[in-house]
């Protein structure tokens, strides 16, 4: 069975599809503070699915935000334990076949992913508004159709708004602190719920 | 004896160029909404002297020759 998504949340089950990748999956407060780690797996394969709303009922009636990240994929969702859940803590559901095929999200010109042994050195891209990148190669020559930077996070940058060399600051409640290198410094106001629901472009 | 001392040391030049690696790594950066990236810093990991930046069309031109005493 092949999936679309990476990460998905329906009926209230979190679903996670690896491709030997690690996975995890936080709690966090509506203003970016950590509650709990609920899952860490490194080079995972398949499918977990599981409950975030089962570790939050013993805490205060709230709404929070489960953090779920699948390698350099991280996605967010709103979850709230002011109604009873009553589901139950642990991965629910696995399956080994269900997996993604990595062409959805990778090209194919890039490498999967090489064990080191196998690798003779390691390509490393940098950038102050992008993921930074690591890839393994196996030859010095090597002709790259195209190489993905995702985001930090589960935002995008704004059209027209290039920052060539900045840096970034979060963990704020409601605005990010962008200062850039020629000390023009940028404040962001959003809504800290709203980047859920995909309206922070 | 000296010619022996300068034929090893002819002998130990030519092979450290044999093993001498060209390096041609190139390609283009691009985010999320396929958009390129410009100032992308790509540099070799065992190789860090070997770098450059990603132009403002994304793409980028690692180029130059490893020598043994690099690696």
């Amino acid at each position: 069975m092949r999936q679309d998504k990476i990460i998905a949340f329906e009926n209230r089950k979190l679903s996670l599809y690896a491709n030997n990748q690690s996975i995890s999956v936080d709690v966090i407060t509506v203003s970016g503070n950590p509650i709990m780690n609920i899952l860490n797996l490194n080079y995972s394969l398949g499918t977990f699915s599981l409950f975030p709303e089962a570790y939050i009922s013993g805490l205060p009636k709230a709404i929070y935000i489960v953090r779920a990240r699948v390698g350099n994929t991280f996605q967010s969702f709103k979850i709230q334990n002011i109604i009873p859940s009553g589901f139950p803590q642990g991965i629910t559901e696995y399956d080994i076949n269900n997996i993604i095929d990595n062409s959805v999200t990778e090209p194919k010109s890039e490498p999967i992913i090489e064990t080191k042994s196998e690798a003779l050195d390691t390509l490393v891209l940098v950038h102050d508004f992008y993921r930074s990148r690591k890839i393994p190669i196996s030859s010095y020559s090597i002709q790259y159709d195209t190489i993905h930077l995702n985001n930090f996070a589960d935002y995008s940058i704004a059209e027209g708004f290039e920052p060539s060399v900045t840096y970034l600051y979060d963990g704020y409640a409601n605005f990010t602190n962008i200062l850039s290198a020629d000390s023009i410094q940028f404040i962001i106001d959003y809504d800290t719920l709203s980047f859920m629901e995909g309206d922070l472009k | 004896m000296r010619k022996i001392i300068v034929f090893v040391l002819m002998v130990s030049m030519l092979a450290g160029k044999s093993i001498a690696q060209q390096v041609s790594l190139s390609g283009k950066v691009i985010n999320p909404d396929e958009k390129p990236i410009k100032k992308v810093f790509i540099y070799l990991a065992n190789n860090p002297s070997l770098s450059c930046y990603s132009d403002t069309l994304g793409n980028f031109s690692l180029t130059d020759i490893i020598h043994p005493s690099m690696m």
